[in-house]
């Protein structure tokens, strides 16, 4: 018989954390309209907003009760990180839609578009698996599961790395194609979009540490 | 009029509440300091466990009292028992590490010339349960570590209701050895053991929340089957002493065992300066109250 009332701790923030990794991933839809039709309604910006702003109250409600509640001193930090980490994979998000924005509402002209289109929502995609991953990190309950769905992380960071540096590469040898505009706002959306898979990654290290630290 | 008799009690009920207060860190740090459960629950748990170590155990201390103090009119009894009182509080002020498990037992065979095989055997177990505690721990803490289920929610369960039952278990050992060394040395009739309980609810209420933060703060950093593991290791060894009626410093044992929980990590960075400073303490103030008690008896 389990003895809830006394892991409600470790064990609840990472429910909470697993509802959020979830919620992560209804950016995912977003930011492949996003890319894909460029919108100059706002409408995928107010979704992402929406996102952001509920990501905001959730975290920092975490944050409080990790703070307060009945968890080890030896992982709280680590928790705190992930809980900021998680927020900040919807802060990019949001980002990604406002320069996205820009751009429409600012009329730049935007060479190899539908190329660097294909590597945004590939890296988004990767993103979404990781997310994926991630919320099954946070619901296992043994090493072995956690350790795969850790692998699994980093193998998707390592393609999404390849993608970001096979891009650059592209932009590079096109610059005479680029202005200062489009030059950097690419440059801006494939490292964002690198930020939210590192975040992944990162996160997943904190996870696997704190679940060593709680079964040692 | 008999004044001795009210003023031991008052003296050694006094002392019991300041014990009380200062000890009950050594139980309940890691409950609070791994947020178990909370302070207040945790106290519950702390006055429950000496309470019930003196009533049950308490005795076994008559013993130390025998060797060491029997000799002893009540009123140096009462002199001794004033003067640990006060080391005490100064000790706490200048936040010295003083064990009164050390000091109380060596300034009475100090004063009673009582160095007989009984003082050496404490002599003895009190260098010898440091070095059981040191390499005890990190043999506990692997097999804790290797036993048990792959479900880490599971081990986390196991190791928290373990950790209430061990800290309970290490109050009763601080019941049953320091507390009961007190009442022992004042003797176990009259009110002295109802008074005792009344100091240790007392002490343990409402002088003990300032250690709690701190130690829970700065020493109990501790991943569960660590805790465990250190905490284990000084309740078996305390209650191995109190069989054996021979005082043992909870605080002494358990730092040893903390330590030796450190020695157990793969990678560890640990300041051994600051644990070598209270190492030392447990052989100066010993040694300084056998020496002040034989001044007290020559004089």
């Amino acid at each position: 018989m389990r003895i809830r009332f006394l892991v409600a701790g470790e064990e609840g923030i990472f429910k909470r954390l697993q509802a959020l990794a979830d919620m992560a991933r209804n950016e995912t839809p977003l930011a492949i309209r996003l890319f894909q039709e460029r919108l100059a309604d706002r409408s995928v910006l107010e979704g992402m907003k929406a996102l952001e702003k509920q990501s905001d109250e959730l975290t920092f409600k975490l944050s409080e009760d990790i703070m307060n509640g009945a968890i080890n001193p030896a992982v709280l930090r680590d928790l705190l990180h992930v809980s900021d980490l998680m927020d900040t994979v919807f802060d990019d998000y949001y980002f990604l839609a406002r320069e996205v924005n820009r751009t429409v509402a600012s009329e730049i002209r935007l060479p190899m578009l539908d190329k660097m289109t294909k590597t945004f929502i590939a890296q988004v995609n990767l993103a979404d698996k990781q997310l994926e991953s991630l919320g099954k990190l946070l619901e296992a309950n043994t090493m072995d599961e956690v350790n795969h769905q850790r692998r699994e992380i980093e193998k998707l960071e390592e393609s999404g790395d390849e993608l970001k540096d096979s891009a650059f590469d592209d932009l590079y040898e096109n610059h005479r194609l680029f202005d200062y505009f489009s030059f950097q706002h690419y440059i801006e959306v494939l490292r964002k979009l690198d930020d939210i898979q590192d975040g992944a990654e990162d996160m997943s290290d904190l996870i696997l540490a704190i679940a060593n630290t709680l079964s040692r | 009029m008999d004044f001795i008799g009210p003023l031991l009690l008052a003296v050694a009920t006094l002392l019991i509440l300041l014990v009380s207060g200062n000890n009950a860190q050594a139980c309940i740090g890691n409950l609070v300091g791994a947020r178990v459960v909370r302070t207040r629950t945790a106290l519950l748990i702390e006055i429950a466990g000496v309470s019930l170590g003196l009533l049950f155990q308490g005795t076994s201390m008559t013993t130390a009292a025998g060797h060491l103090a029997s000799s002893l009119s009540s009123q140096t009894v009462l002199i001794v028992l004033t003067i640990t009182l006060t080391l005490f509080v100064v000790a706490h002020f200048a936040r010295l590490p003083l064990s009164l498990t050390h000091i109380l037992p060596a300034l009475l065979a100090g004063v009673a010339l009582a160095f007989t095989s009984y003082f050496f055997l404490m002599i003895l177990s009190w260098m010898a349960a440091p070095v059981a505690a040191l390499v005890a721990t990190p043999l506990i803490t692997r097999l804790i570590g290797r036993s048990g289920t792959s479900d880490f929610w599971a081990k986390v369960e196991v190791y928290k209701v373990l950790l209430i039952l061990v800290s309970f278990l290490f109050a009763f050992t601080l019941g049953a050895n320091t507390i009961g060394l007190i009442v022992a040395v004042e003797g176990f009739g009259g009110l002295a053991v109802p008074l005792a309980i009344v100091g240790v609810v007392v002490g343990t209420f409402f002088l003990s929340a300032g250690e709690i933060r701190r130690v829970s703060a700065d020493m109990f950093e501790l991943g569960y089957s660590n805790a465990l593991s250190s905490m284990l290791t000084s309740a078996i060894l305390v209650e191995a002493s109190t069989l054996a009626g021979i005082p043992m410093a909870n605080t002494m044992v358990q730092n040893t065992a903390v330590f030796g929980a450190g020695l157990s990590y793969k990678t560890r960075l640990f300041s051994a300066k600051s644990f070598f400073l209270v190492a030392l303490s447990w052989i100066a103030f010993p040694a300084a109250g056998v020496a002040a008690g034989v001044l007290i008896a020559l004089v």
